[in-house]
């Protein structure tokens, strides 16, 4: 793995390894299905009708429902039985430490496409740690609840990881709401029941 | 299960050992972790502990490990939460003790899916995944990471074998601890207890199954490297089945130390051992070998070195070598030496298909020879060629001084120059032949061998 690899170049592994996980973790019971969108949301959708053969007739409605965002890594997870879904948004950098204004990005993108789930994931690097104290000491800030006009209530959470790229593995920085990987696919979970 | 509680009963089944409320994960990195030799590469180790196991710990387990670096890397925590007790119940590992002594990985081998199985995995190679640069088959080009482990675990050692191969990264050999994989010639050494070693080639681990700590990834990236240019072929990546001469029936092959189901029998091949505890399929070439077993086994040791006395002393503990009477046989090492060269299985003192191999004879008098003069042997053994050091000594006062006494009867004879002996038996697969009992279509005991069976 050479250092002069781009941002854009680790989505596809990480995609994949995130992929692995949810598959991994998620109870076979359940009947999910786990579809990795890399880039703008709309078109990974559209692209997973044309290219993938997911039926149409579930992806149409949540193409509609979602703005035109750029986001680098996304997942959606539809359980097969209820036809429920999870949208989930993973913001990756490839800089010395996230901080703030990463979380900022990450938040705002969650909030306009109502994905409950996001994760910050800094390739082989981790937090600042004047990041890290704020977390720690103001938990609540990566919980947001909110109440839609439909009045339908929202409950957004947010983690930060790191990908580790010579191991191809996450590790976790402590900071945030959701804190591993496995209490991440929990939580999803838990939503599509 | 997650994979993060898969992974940390990886780490736990490597080297855990809990007490009543507390827990401790050695690390047997040796001299791959000693922060004298490898400083950057003990940071590291620090840091995988830090960063990966650490939080790993208190997420699934909300408990707090510590490490320590002397006398060796060690995790620990003074605590046990129920959380964890509770998972080791629900897969069947013990609750107490060394964890692979006596874990029983079925529940996980059923129940986890491959997910967790990887991780489980991931588990025991950042533990006992051993990848010293020296773990390769013939050369560089061909390198493994080997997962060791002490004990008499043969159950867990197929276990983790199986699920190697369900994986896709299949071991070329399984090295399991028992005198017939650790003392096949020798039957009387004592120190046999090696342990076991699954070989995995490095490129298939890589491939199919992970590490956690960044440490044993760059070790196992490192020695990819090593191959690079001199990638093996699929068909070739497994070790042939071969096999090379008799072993010998060791003292230990009743020893209570080897669980019972074992106990008593005789293993001909590593693969053998694999077929009869379920972690590989019996093989054509290993059912007809089983079928001329008598040409892979002897009742006597087929060469045990020693000091004279040591020597004297096995040969009066054994009636059938004691009542023997010992000829002074004259011997012309020149034709000796040119025999072995033009065919090293040859056996001389008897006939074409019974009597001492040449192999076994120079090799008990090289050492003979090499000890006497101290600094041809490194521990027994013959240090570079043996036929180099016969060559170099032949002319010598001290070579004329060595001795082979032959007894009557096809039991071992005795190399000595009163100072060094070594003991070799002959091979005499009709007389063997006598002696198996088949106890199953894979398991063989055997008898002992008596004067009668020699007449």
């Amino acid at each position: 793995m050479s250092d002069t690899r781009r941002e854009v170049d680790y989505y596809k592994e990480i995609a994949l390894g995130l992929k692995d996980l949810f598959i991994s973790n998620m109870p076979d019971s359940l009947h999910v299905s786990v579809y990795p969108l890399i880039g703008e949301i709309k078109a990974a959708l559209q692209n997973l009708i044309l290219n993938e053969k997911v039926d149409e007739r579930l992806i149409k409605p949540i193409i509609q429902g979602i703005d035109t965002l750029s986001l680098d890594v996304s997942f959606l997870l539809v359980n097969n039985k209820t036809k429920k879904y999870e949208i989930v948004i993973l913001e990756i950098k490839r800089t010395s430490a996230v901080g703030l204004t990463e979380l900022s990005q990450l938040i705002g993108y969650c909030l306009v496409s109502k994905a409950k789930f996001g994760i910050l994931v800094n390739v082989d690097n981790t937090v600042s740690s004047r990041f890290s104290t704020i977390l720690e000491r103001d938990f609540d800030l990566t919980i947001i609840e909110r109440t839609l006009k439909n009045d339908q209530d929202i409950v957004h959470k947010f983690g930060v990881m790191k990908w580790n790229s010579k191991t191809l593995a996450f590790e976790y920085t402590n900071a945030g709401s959701i804190k591993s990987i496995p209490e991440l696919v929990e939580m999803v979970t838990q939503s599509l029941k | 299960m997650n994979t993060d509680r898969a992974y940390l009963l990886g780490l736990l089944v490597g080297g855990g050992n809990l007490g009543v409320s507390s827990l401790s994960i050695s690390f047997p990195y040796k001299k791959w972790g000693q922060l004298g030799l490898h400083p950057v590469r003990g940071g590291n180790i620090a840091k995988d502990f830090l960063t990966k196991v650490q939080p790993l710990f208190r997420n699934e387990y909300k408990m707090d490990v510590s490490y320590k670096i002397e006398p060796n890397w060690r995790i620990y925590s003074s605590s046990l939460t129920d959380d964890l007790v509770n998972d080791l119940k629900e897969y069947g590992l013990p609750i107490n003790g060394d964890i692979r002594d006596t874990a029983d990985i079925g529940q996980i081998e059923k129940k986890f899916n491959s997910g967790c199985k990887r991780a489980f995995i991931a588990g025991l190679a950042d533990t006992v995944g051993s990848l010293a640069a020296s773990h390769r088959r013939f050369s560089n080009q061909y390198q493994i990471i080997s997962f060791e482990f002490k004990g008499r675990n043969f159950k867990l050692v197929a276990s983790i074998s199986r699920i190697l191969e369900e994986l896709g990264c299949a071991p070329d050999q399984i090295l399991w601890n028992h005198p017939n994989q650790h003392s096949g010639s020798d039957k009387y050494y004592r120190s046999w207890k090696k342990g076991f070693k699954i070989r995995v080639p490095i490129d298939d681990y890589i491939a199919k199954g992970s590490f956690l700590f960044q440490t044993k990834k760059s070790s196992a990236t490192e020695n990819i490297e090593l191959q690079e240019g001199h990638k093996f072929s699929v068909k070739n990546k497994r070790k042939r089945f071969t096999m090379e001469g008799a072993k010998t029936i060791h003292i230990d092959e009743n020893s209570t130390w080897l669980p019972e189901y074992l106990r008593g029998y005789h293993f001909i091949h590593n693969q053998h051992f694999a077929v009869v505890l379920g972690a590989a399929k019996e093989s054509p070439e290993l059912i007809s070998e089983l079928e001329n077993l008598e040409k892979h086994v002897n009742p006597f040791t087929i060469l045990t070195k020693g000091s004279r006395d040591e020597i004297e002393a096995i040969v009066q503990s054994d009636k059938l070598l004691k009542d023997r009477e010992y000829e002074n046989k004259k011997f012309d090492i020149d034709a000796l030496i040119a025999l072995y060269k033009k065919n090293p299985n040859g056996l001389i003192f008897g006939t074409k298909e019974k009597g001492y191999p040449v192999n076994q004879v120079l090799q008990g008098m090289a050492y003979v020879i090499g000890a006497t003069l101290v600094y041809k042997v490194k521990g027994k053994r013959v240090v570079g060629s043996f036929i180099a050091v016969l060559e170099e000594k032949i002319r010598t006062s001290e070579f004329r001084k060595v001795k082979i006494l032959l007894p009557e009867l096809l039991t071992p004879l005795i190399i000595t120059d009163e100072i060094h002996s070594a003991l070799i038996g002959a091979t005499n697969p009709e007389a063997y032949k006598k002696l198996i009992v088949k106890k199953s279509p894979l398991l063989y005991k055997f008898n002992s061998i008596e004067e009668k069976d020699l007449k």
